[in-house]
């Protein structure tokens, strides 16, 4: 999938060599139009599925077992960050 | 907040199109899903290359603040991997993929179901990137609603770490809240180099 990465370089060289186009001060709306697009049509591939509705439960169930490990793995990876920065005096930094 | 929702709302009717079964073939098949999914990532990008702060936010970053997006990084990743034990379906790569999306739901679960169409399949493909997009939302509900918890079992870093690729933007306003305003700068810079991770680790590991 280098395509994804090379059309993201691609916009990164359009934006700094454009950046001083106003019109790319409202980015962000089509950003997140852009990003409403997709999941309209996500869904309907998702919908258009009938293995996912079948399977729900399942995939649900999945889904909650990663998000709580990947979740509750930056949390674990923040308290020691925390503790070692600080190691016990208390203040910031 | 209302972002969030109005995500929600276009991908449960997207559902309910696609499940009608009225739209053609080429809509519902993620092709058209494809290229809308090419746009946003030139969108993204251009955002980033257009951002004059972004080099200034960058300047401010002292090396220790750096070290918690690797903490988020190495933290999500490990735990994630070790989900594959319990989850007999799915392998350690597809775990990971799912993991790195680092609550980042649109990129994540289009990327895995667009990288892994050609490999096993529509319908397997498109359960994994299901998985990848509940997976993550969950993870941004559990910050946005989980973050004065988190600060307290955890510390201040908590909220970013857990907040991913989010706390740029939609998690930003609880970790200000509950980590403190001088915690800004840090989620920015945080959410921004995660976020920049997120296509790399997906499609690394989707690839397997």
């Amino acid at each position: 999938m280098l395509t994804v990465v090379l059309i993201m370089l691609a916009g990164i060289c359009f934006g700094y060599l454009f950046r001083t186009v106003p019109f790319l001060k409202h980015i962000n709306r089509f950003i997140f139009l852009a990003i409403l697009i997709l999941l309209f049509l996500m869904g309907t591939n998702l919908g258009a599925d009938k293995s996912i509705a079948d399977n729900i439960a399942v995939i649900g169930k999945q889904a909650v077992v990663i998000a709580a490990f990947a979740t509750g793995g930056s949390l674990f990876a923040a308290w020691i960050l925390w503790k070692s920065v600080f190691k016990g005096n208390g203040n910031e930094r | 907040m209302k972002g969030s929702l109005a995500i929600i709302v276009f991908f449960i009717l997207g559902c309910l199109a696609g499940q009608s079964g009225r739209l053609p073939e080429f809509v519902t098949n993620g092709k058209l899903a494809g290229y809308a999914l090419f746009l946003l990532m030139f969108l993204v990008g251009t955002s980033i290359g257009a951002d004059g702060k972004i080099k200034e936010i960058f300047k401010s970053a002292r090396p220790k603040t750096l070290l918690i997006p690797v903490a988020t990084i190495t933290g999500t990743l490990a735990f994630s991997a070790t989900a594959a034990l319990f989850i007999s379906e799915y392998s350690v790569w597809d775990c990971l993929a799912v993991g790195s999306g680092f609550a980042y739901y649109s990129l994540s679960s289009i990327l895995i179901m667009q990288i892994k169409n050609p490999e096993v399949g529509t319908q397997i493909a498109a359960q994994l990137g299901a998985v990848a997009l509940l997976a993550n939302i969950l993870r941004e509900l559990a910050t946005l609603v989980g973050a004065p918890l988190f600060v307290k079992i955890f510390g201040k870093y908590a909220p970013i770490c857990s907040g991913g690729a989010t706390t740029m933007d939609t998690t930003l306003p609880v970790i200000v809240r509950y980590s403190g305003k001088e915690f800004a700068v840090i989620a920015i810079l945080h959410g921004i180099i995660v976020d920049f991770t997120v296509p790399f680790f997906v499609s690394f590991f989707a690839s397997f």
